[in-house]
This record gives C-alpha cells, structure tokens and sequence, in this order.
C-alpha cells in the first residue's frame, strides 16, 4: 500500500467512526511523516523504491489494528466511553425519572404557595401537579415518537 | 505485516513511553526507534500503534505536545508534565514490583 492510500484510508475510517475532524487531520499527519521516516531509512539502507514502500508498509502496521486502537485510546479517554452501559442504559432513565419529579416537586411547590395564597382549603396543588406531568410525559411521548422515527 | 503485538498494549507501551520522554521530549518516529534501539528489538509492534498510545496519555494530561518546525518539515514532540511524572514513578515501582515477584519465582524453579 502507498503512503497516500494508506492515510487516507486511515482518515476515511476514523470519520467513520465520529472523530472530529481536527483530531483526524492531526492523526493523519503524524502517520505520514512516521511513513515520510521510515521511507528515509529504508532509502538509507539502499532499497530500491518497491522495497522501501513494503519495508514502510511493513513498519508501519496493519490498518485495521491502528483504526481498532485509535478507537479504543479514544474512548477510553473520556468517562461515558470507559462505562458504556451506565451512561447510556442506566443513567438516562435515571435522569429522565429525577428530571420529572424535579418538576413535580416544583409544582407541587408552586401549587402549594399558590392554593395558601389564594386562601384555598382543596389540596389545589395535587390537580396542577398532574395537569404537569400530563403535559410533560405528552411532550416526551412526541420526542421520543419523532426520535423513533429516525 | 506486523501485527500489534498485544504484550505491548497492557501497561508497558505507557511504561516506556513514560520513561524515554522523562529523559527528553521526542517525536512519535523517534521514540518507536529509541524504543527499539535501547530494548535491542525485544518488542514487534506496528510502529502506527505509538500515536494511539501518545494521544491517550497527552488526553491523561500525562504528555503535552507542540509543534516544531526543523528542516523543512513540522514535528509533534511530545514532552513529559508533572503528572506524568508522578505516574511514571508510580507505574515504575509496580513494574519493578511484579519483576522481583516473577523473578523470584523463575529463581525458586531453577535452584
């Protein structure tokens, strides 16, 4: 494989993966001078061109190796990468359940205040709070509806 | 082709790694050849393997990096923080940890 081919592969297959492109280009780049460098040794050692481009392709590693550990250093460098089932099975019910009796508390609060204010004897707040929630978990069922669909 | 050599992916590269740039910092050819050269070829890697293994430690904050431009051509020499420091010390005296423990045991067989 030529070094072009080679890191351009390279690059095709971490945009592949979602890698943005500053840390693609900058991978890229490193790559190529490594292959530039070891073109030089292996021309210091008196190869002739077809030699030098395996002794390079030889040296360098196999591709799907490289995508695999790029991959791996990258997700294992941020949190929701090293604890994939927590952050996206466990964590975002959780999230979800707290988000909402956040807001139940927030308008029962609120109906509470309103109701003593208003000088209401009927426990006012119970029928804002489930009007909310209502209105909320409808608001979540059209989210996740149009989610689905894609 | 050289495949990855998988004794190379658990906790030594970083070891190494660590350890040459505390003495000097060093671009990713250069430390696959220094590597090469001080362990006399002992490790087979996919030399591409190297950055990898750079970039995690630099999003560690262990390595910084910057670029260089020295005769025609821009380098990324990566250099050695603090707390790459304090990792390599502590990385090293495990090492040396396991190494006393498995020689003992290769000692206690051939006596």
């Amino acid at each position: 494989m030529r070094k072009e081919e080679f890191v351009q592969e390279l690059s095709k297959r971490l945009a592949r993966l979602g890698w943005p492109t500053a840390q693609i280009e900058r991978t890229a780049r490193e790559v190529s001078d490594h292959w530039e460098d070891l073109e030089n040794e292996g021309r210091e050692q008196g190869l002739i061109p077809d030699a030098i481009a395996r002794f390079a392709t030889e040296r360098i590693g196999n591709l799907e190796s490289l995508v695999g550990l790029h991959d791996e250093s990258m997700r294992k460098a941020h949190w929701c990468g090293r604890h994939p089932v927590v952050s996206f099975v466990l964590l975002p019910p959780i999230a979800l359940l707290v988000w909402f009796l956040g807001w139940g508390a927030m308008a029962a609060a609120a109906g509470e205040l309103y109701g003593k204010l208003l000088g209401l004897q009927h426990p006012f707040w119970s029928s804002f709070v489930l009007v909310l929630i209502t209105a909320k978990a409808i608001e979540y069922t059209g989210l996740f509806s149009i989610a689905a669909l894609f | 082709m050289n495949k990855t050599n998988p004794e190379f992916l658990n906790g030594v590269p970083e070891l190494l790694v660590l350890q040459l740039l505390a003495r000097r910092e060093m671009y990713g050819y250069e430390l696959v050849k220094e590597i090469l050269v001080r362990s006399k070829a002992q490790f087979r890697f996919g030399e591409g393997c190297i950055y990898p293994c750079l970039h995690w430690l630099e999003k560690q904050r262990l390595l910084t990096s910057r670029q260089v431009e020295a005769g025609g051509r821009s380098r990324l020499y990566y250099r050695l923080t603090p707390r790459g420091r304090k990792r390599l010390e502590s990385l090293a005296a495990e090492w040396n940890r396991v190494a006393e423990g498995v020689g003992l045991i290769l000692g206690a067989q051939h006596a």
